[in-house]
């Protein structure tokens, strides 16, 4: 009779350490599904850091296929980490596109300049100097070395300067994916 | 008496119903997504290896342990995995000296650039099929990426329990039963993808390793020590994503402050004779067949003049093995 009690002391234990363990994994997933929701739906032109390029927006995190940006000089593509499609890599003639595949989608995952002929929506580019995106984008930055960022919501500029002159630029969107 | 024995009965059946839930439901990685399934054929083969590689997609996809063997009769397995981090790689390898205890032991660097887990797909293609152990729970508490719980781990049908209505025939062919996708851990792909341009090598903040990494070469290379192993740094010839000079030399930095052989095969394309407009699948990120069987010719003859390794070919208790798994290797690749 004793052991029988233990016995059923068991299966409860187990029944529960696996109801428990459910809760737990279910209240993670829903956690991080939510707040990824929320942020991509709560973003407002406003909230982010958009770049133009002649008159064409990219936001961060559009489907690519939707912005019509034309011919691409260049093409490279990239088995992604999460496995359902490809990383891509569009190269215009100042600057590349990289997309991430999201619901059978692409989606702009960075723009990064490749020359001095661009500069960003608010007018910044490369081999500028660090007072001048100072200026421009405030002291509100986040430094890493020689890398500034700016973040907007789930966008960033990231700038990196090397003896006070701007030698890189590039937009980012925060999805944990690089 | 009679009463506690049913509820044994009862609860023997749950355990099993339990079990077998969990097994179903887990993927198998048998004929879709393979590399899941690599870490744990390595439990099956013969240990008698004298070299042994570890790392990420960039040394099961490069060197092919058949190549290796027919060329010098040296024994070698590839436990390699996709997105192999550092700290995976020491479990990895703290795991196989359980085993057996290698030689040389082969370690790509090129997860040094990664300090932290990539993605939870990665983590399960190399955790979801290896054995429980102390370094399982160690490299799983290493791994987890914010949204992970151990617990998902422990019972993958809380990770798993949404595909119930996602199975497939592989799921109840393989439920008891495995095959070989590998020989000896090294995956054949045949298909070309030649590279035919790169982006643009960006710039980087800081491309300094960092202590995490750092601390995990540290413990690969004081348990090679401790088990007298010899350890071999090596950079895989991938064209992207971009290995910097800057890395290039921090793995030179260290290779010699520790008395290790670093060889970075970028430097020795020419050399080994690599065309990546016919010997990569994927446009520079891993060679095929092709390219492979290349990289593991030459790779065969550094590790028979520089390293005193056994030359099996003589020796019928293990040449019979290789015999058979070369005859099926050759009849697979048409090489």
């Amino acid at each position: 009779m004793k052991k029988a009690g233990i016995a059923v002391v068991v299966v409860i234990i187990i029944a529960l350490i696996v109801v428990f363990a459910v809760f737990q994994n279910k209240k993670s997933t829903e956690t991080t599904a939510n707040t990824v929701e929320n942020q991509v739906s709560s973003q407002n032109i406003e909230d982010v850091y958009v770049f133009e390029d002649n008159g064409k927006k990219i936001p961060l995190g559009a489907e690519y296929n939707s912005l019509d940006l034309g011919e691409p000089k260049d093409y490279y593509e990239v088995q992604s980490c999460a496995f359902d499609g490809m990383d891509k890599i569009y190269t215009f003639e100042n600057y590349e596109v990289h997309t991430y595949p999201e619901d059978g989608t692409d989606k702009v995952l960075s723009v990064y300049f490749l020359n001095d002929q661009v500069a960003t929506t608010e007018g910044v580019k490369i081999g500028d100097s660090m007072d001048k995106m100072v200026e421009v984008y405030g002291d509100n930055y986040e430094q890493l070395d020689t890398q500034y960022t700016y973040t907007k919501g789930l966008t960033q500029i990231r700038f990196i300067v090397e003896d006070n002159a701007i030698t890189s630029i590039e937009y980012n969107y925060n999805v944990g994916v690089e | 008496m009679k009463k506690f024995l049913k509820i044994l009965v009862v609860l023997i059946l749950i355990v099993l119903i339990f079990c077998l839930t969990n097994n179903l439901l887990m993927p198998k990685y048998m004929d879709s997504l393979v590399e899941g399934s690599m870490i744990s054929q390595y439990y099956d083969e013969p240990k008698n290896h004298e070299v042994v590689f570890i790392g990420d997609c960039e040394v099961y996809a490069n060197f092919s342990p058949m190549v290796i063997y027919e060329e010098t009769g040296i024994t070698s397995y590839v436990r390699g995995s996709s997105q192999q981090l550092l700290w995976q790689s020491y479990y990895i390898l703290e795991e196989t000296l359980k085993y057996e205890k290698p030689k040389v032991v082969v370690f790509n660097v090129n997860a040094m650039r990664y300090d932290k887990p990539v993605s939870e797909a990665y983590n399960r293609l190399t955790l979801d099929r290896m054995k429980w152990s102390k370094e399982k729970y160690e490299m799983i508490k290493a791994s987890m990426t914010d949204e992970e719980s151990m617990s998902s781990y422990i019972f993958p049908i809380l990770r798993y329990h949404s595909r119930f209505d996602q199975l497939t025939k592989e799921d109840f062919e393989y439920l008891f039963k495995k095959k070989k996708n590998t020989y000896n851990g090294f995956l054949i792909n045949k298909n070309v993808k030649p590279v035919e341009s790169l982006p643009t090598k960006r710039k980087l903040a800081n491309y300094q390793f960092s202590d995490i990494t750092y601390s995990y070469l540290d413990k690969i290379t004081n348990l090679c020590k401790e088990n007298n192993i010899q350890l071999v740094l090596i950079k895989a010839p991938s064209v992207y994503p971009f290995w910097y000079d800057e890395y290039d030399q921090q793995i030179q930095d260290y290779a010699d402050k520790n008395g290790l052989k670093f060889i970075n095969f970028l430097d020795n394309v020419d050399e080994i004779g690599i065309d990546y407009t016919t010997d990569t699948y994927d446009s520079g990120l891993h060679l095929n067949l092709y390219g492979a069987t290349k990289l593991s010719k030459y790779f065969a003859k550094i590790l028979q003049e520089q390293f005193d390794l056994t030359d099996y070919r003589n020796d019928e208790s293990v040449n019979s093995y290789y015999q058979e798994r070369l005859k099926e290797y050759h009849e697979e690749t048409g090489l």
